[in-house]
């Protein structure tokens, strides 16, 4: 596991980075790496990949920046039920016990970044409009950075609409809200598949986790969905132990 | 206060802590340009204004906003009652990203709590989240006086007494309360 530390330990690494090749996983993973035959399967099916910076929020970054992405080609009316869904989404924390004065500005630069960082960007179209995305939440303490946060009390609050979430709790944990608590609000707890497949259902987007674990030599990769995504909205990820980076078929 | 249109309305509530004498009136093109973690300790001091916790009290020290002191009164179900604690709170540049270093100044026998001051305490550390603020951190080193947790001490010495001889705990707990927090 190494190779993946040395990554994620870099202080240069960016937020998220450039589109890389597909077969800039083979940089990664040396030709004795057992994570090889799986990589090369996966080469079959995407043609590239963003590398996430692994602080803990990898698979939130990925997820927000895979959803913005989307909405720039996405019909209007998407852009629009997210905006709604965020609009609202202060209240319902507020109703659930959470500190509206606390969570304000988080989600005040979560509304901008929909009504004017997106909806400049769907104006510019191509890669101006991608290039505009990758500016925003590549910077190092700006506004996706409290995007990037809020995914997870939005996470606790889907997670405490539903007594379904609950039966799939560890026992370790006493109900939803202790674990909402300890694994889901904090800064920098990792994203567990509970947090993916709620935080999937909350934006009613398809999430689908390719699992590269190093443990099958013929290569085969495990593909999990989550969530619907009836209106489109699309997030690809591949997850290795402890990390989560973006693919693109 | 001068009649000025463009002074915010909360303004004389914050201005009670931050400049006193004579206030300074803040514009609203002023404010919009404070950092992210200024907007949000000044949010969290005008909600303690106006919702203070239970047997809690905060507040910038001077004029810098991310240098508070706070007084904690000793929970009257614990060997702390009556006594008044000072604690010194110091936000990160990063706030809420990175959580407020909050310690002790009034010595305190307590087995979470250490001769510098300082707590042992989940949220002040790796549980730490924005979604907290320093009221809620307050209530949670006022639940730690009434409820220390001698599984996680930082002062094993005193974890093992409490364990072993609840009284003389309280007892001595008691004790340290009158000669330095009365």
């Amino acid at each position: 596991m190494d190779e993946i530390e040395s990554i994620n330990e870099a202080s240069s690494t960016p937020l998220v980075s450039q589109l890389y090749p597909i077969s800039h996983l083979n940089t990664i993973f040396p030709p004795s790496s057992p994570f090889r035959p799986q990589i090369s399967t996966l080469s079959s099916t995407f043609t590239s990949l963003r590398i996430i910076k692994g602080d803990g929020s990898c698979f939130y970054r990925a997820f927000l920046y895979a959803i913005l992405t989307s909405l720039l080609t996405s019909p209007p009316s998407v852009l629009h039920r997210l905006t709604t869904y965020i609009k609202t989404s202060l209240s319902l924390l507020g109703d659930a016990g959470y500190s509206k004065d606390a969570l304000e500005m988080f989600h005040d630069e979560f509304v901008e970044l929909l009504e004017v960082t997106v909806k400049d960007c769907r104006e510019k179209g191509g890669q101006e409009g991608m290039d505009g995305i990758h500016k925003v939440m590549t910077e190092e303490g700006g506004s996706a950075e409290y995007c990037c946060w809020y995914m997870r009390p939005l996470c606790s609050l889907q997670l405490k609409s539903d007594p379904k979430y609950s039966s799939f709790l560890p026992s370790s944990y006493s109900d939803i809200s202790d674990f909402c608590k300890r694994e889901v609000e904090p800064t920098g707890r990792e994203c567990d598949q509970l947090q993916v497949i709620a935080l999937a259902e909350a934006f009613e987007a398809r999430v689908e986790v390719s699992y590269v674990d190093g443990h099958d030599k013929e290569g085969k990769v495990t593909k999990h969905t989550f969530g619907e995504g009836t209106d489109g909205l699309m997030v690809n990820v591949m997850y290795r132990p402890g990390h989560y980076d973006l693919l693109y078929p | 206060m001068p009649n000025n249109p463009i002074l915010i309305p909360t303004y004389s509530s914050l201005a009670f802590y931050l400049a006193p004498s004579p206030p300074h009136p803040v514009n609203v093109a002023l404010l919009l340009t404070l950092s992210p973690s200024c907007r949000r300790i000044n949010k969290e001091l005008l909600d303690l204004g106006r919702d203070p916790p239970a047997n809690c009290s905060a507040g910038p020290v001077g004029d810098d906003l991310f240098h508070w002191q706070a007084t904690i009164m000793g929970p009257d179900d614990s060997p702390y009652a009556g006594g008044v604690y000072f604690l010194n709170i110091c936000f990160p540049a990063d706030y809420p990203f990175k959580p407020p270093k909050v310690s002790f100044t009034t010595r305190i026998y307590h087995c979470n709590i250490n001769a510098n001051g300082g707590i042992c305490l989940d949220i002040l550390k790796d549980q730490w989240s924005p979604a907290l603020t320093i009221s809620k951190v307050l209530l949670s080193i006022c639940s730690l006086l009434t409820d220390p947790n001698p599984d996680d001490p930082l002062v094993p010495e005193i974890a093992t007494l409490l364990r072993s001889d609840r009284a003389k705990h309280d007892a001595t707990a008691r004790e340290w309360t009158s000669k330095y927090a009365m």
